[in-house]
C-alpha cells in the first residue's frame, strides 16, 4: 500500500485565450486582483505590497464577499517556480476557485 | 531389527519461513516495479497543501509537459525544443474532448522558463493547465523564501 502509486495531484489553472481579431478589446476590470511573486520573496496584490504571511488572510478579506472568485498571479522570470506554486496554493486556500496565469504573450495582448 | 520411522515432534508453532520468503520476494518485485510505474520524466515537484486529485495525469494519453531545473523541456518523456511544443501539443489535442494539459515543473526551475512553455501550450489552443505538484509529508511549514522576510 505504501509504495502503490498515489493519484497526482495539482494545482488547476486558467491560461486565457487572445479575444477573435474581430472582437473588441475589451477594459480590464477594475476589481481584477493581481498576486505578483518577485524575486527575494516579495509579494504584491495588484499595487500592495504583501509578504507571505498576509497573502492568504488578504486574499481571503478581499474575496469573501465576491461571487467570481476569480484572481491572476504574474511571476518574476527569475523566481523558483516552487514561490509561484506557493502563492497559487495559498489563494486557493483562501477560497480562490479560478487562478489564472499572466504570461509574457497574455501581457502584449497576443 | 526392523526399520520404524519416527515421526517428528508435533510443532505447536505455524512454521511462518515459507511466508517469510514469499513476503520478501514480493517486496523485491515492488521495489523493482514501482520507479517504472512513474510515468513521463522524474522531477522533484514543488508542494502544494490545496492541490486537487488530477486522476486524468495519470492516464497514458496524458499530455505531461516537464520543465527540468535546467530548463530543458520535455514532453512525455521525450525531450523537445521549445518551439516544437505548440506544433506537437496541438496534433496531440486533435479529436479531443478534454484539452487538459499538464505541467510538470521541477520545484527550482526558474518559473521565465515554466512561462515560455505555458505560453507554446496556450498557442496550442489550451485554456486549461494542471500544475502539477506533491502533497507535502505531514504538517511541515514551506521553506522561507530565499532573502525573503516572512
Amino acid at each position: 500500500m505504501v509504495i502503490t502509486p498515489r493519484t497526482p495531484t495539482g494545482l488547476q489553472t486558467l491560461v486565457p485565450q487572445p479575444p477573435p481579431p474581430n472582437q473588441k478589446q475589451t477594459e480590464p476590470d477594475q476589481r481584477t486582483i493581481v498576486v505578483q511573486v518577485m524575486p527575494g520573496g516579495k509579494l504584491k496584490i495588484n499595487q500592495d505590497d504583501s509578504n507571505w504571511n498576509d497573502l492568504g488572510p488578504r486574499l481571503f478579506d478581499i474575496f469573501k464577499e465576491r461571487a467570481d472568485k476569480i484572481a491572476f498571479v504574474k511571476g518574476d522570470d527569475d523566481v523558483e517556480f516552487a514561490q509561484v506554486a506557493r502563492a497559487i496554493d495559498i489563494m486557493r486556500g483562501a477560497g480562490i476557485d479560478h487562478v489564472g496565469l499572466i504570461t509574457a504573450k497574455i501581457e502584449a495582448g497576443q | 531389527m526392523a526399520y520404524k520411522p519416527k515421526a517428528p515432534p508435533v510443532m505447536a508453532a505455524p512454521n511462518v519461513i515459507p511466508m517469510a520468503d514469499i513476503m520478501l520476494v514480493l517486496l523485491i518485485i515492488f521495489m523493482v516495479i514501482t520507479p517504472m510505474l512513474q510515468k513521463g520524466l522524474p522531477v522533484n515537484m514543488a508542494k502544494a497543501e490545496n492541490a486537487e486529485k488530477m486522476p486524468n495525469a495519470d492516464r497514458d494519453d496524458a499530455i505531461i509537459v516537464a520543465v527540468t531545473r535546467d530548463g530543458h523541456m520535455f514532453l512525455g518523456s521525450r525531450e523537445i525544443q521549445l518551439n516544437e511544443i505548440t506544433g506537437e501539443v496541438k496534433d496531440l489535442l486533435s479529436n479531443r474532448l478534454d484539452k487538459t494539459v499538464y505541467v510538470r515543473s521541477d520545484a527550482r526551475a526558474k518559473y521565465g522558463d515554466v512561462v515560455k512553455a505555458v505560453d507554446e501550450v496556450r498557442s496550442a489552443g489550451v485554456e486549461n493547465l494542471g500544475l502539477l505538484t506533491e502533497k507535502p509529508q505531514g504538517k511541515v511549514a514551506p521553506p522561507p523564501p530565499p532573502g525573503g522576510s516572512d
